[in-house]
């Protein structure tokens, strides 16, 4: 993704993250080949949390192979994309009521910003 | 793959917010969010012929969709489709029909400058061919 240029700030990408709900996941299936799902995410203190039905396919994949990419993106125009990823191993803290946990570890952060291209795009 | 089931099929031509999920040459997923068309089969996107993502669907063609409304839609859902991605030749065009959703702000400017894109060869139209999907 992310050319350096359009990157989001450290204080950007920790309110970007908190004040999001929904992420999309990217991880790799029981067969080794990429798969996707949906999750919740929560992010306080610098620490990002994902939370998933417990007995979905991909916490079952999480919990063999905790290679994980969490996406949060907003697209409210072409010129104003703003999106994160977190690259990290996703952890699981327990379940509640079926839902478990998995605090994203050792997270690598990419971002990015359309707004601070020099030259906004055409629309 | 059989075809798809007629609900997934029409949620995708309904929506075009995809997530692009490739695997980099170390084996560690990426997901990269993109527009997603549609399109007899198939879904189409289109990328930067220099791209992370184009290097890493060159490496290993394995791919997952994810295709979703928006987050704060009250009822948030989604297809994932799983399969393989090729890169069209040179001149391919994204199918773009007048029915297809356009995303907020990308009116025919956007559209007419990614095509030149394409045509110039920067861009490329990447088609995945799905062999298993699964509703969100």
């Amino acid at each position: 993704m992310p050319r350096e240029r359009i990157a989001m700030s450290a204080d950007e990408v920790a309110a970007f993250l908190a004040a999001k709900r929904t992420a999309m996941l990217g991880l790799r299936g029981a067969d080794g080949a990429p798969d996707g799902a949906a999750a919740t995410i929560s992010y306080r203190d610098g620490v990002l949390v994902i939370e998933l039905r417990a007995d979905c396919e991909a916490a079952r994949n999480l919990r063999r192979d905790p290679r994980v990419v969490v996406s949060v993106e907003e697209y409210p125009s072409y010129s104003r994309i703003r999106g994160v990823a977190v690259h990290g191993r996703a952890v699981s803290v327990g379940a509640v009521e079926g839902r478990e946990r998995f605090r994203v570890d050792r997270p690598r952060i990419e971002s990015f910003d359309f707004a601070k291209m020099k030259r906004a795009p055409a629309e | 793959m059989s075809p798809l089931p007629p609900a997934a099929e029409e949620f995708l031509r309904a929506h075009t917010r995809t997530f692009l999920v490739t695997l980099r040459p170390d084996g560690v997923p990426a997901c990269h969010p993109m527009v997603g068309l549609y399109h007899e089969g198939a879904l189409y996107l289109t990328t930067y012929r220099k791209s992370a993502k184009v290097r890493n669907l060159t490496a290993d063609p394995r791919v997952a969709c994810v295709v979703v409304t928006q987050d704060d839609d009250p009822e948030f859902r989604g297809v994932v489709l799983r399969g393989r991605a090729e890169i069209l030749a040179a001149g391919a065009a994204m199918p773009w029909t007048p029915e297809a959703p356009r995303p907020a702000g990308t009116g025919a400017g956007v559209a007419r400058l990614v095509q030149s894109r394409v045509a110039e060869g920067k861009r490329v139209v990447v088609r995945v061919v799905p062999d298993e999907v699964r509703t969100i």
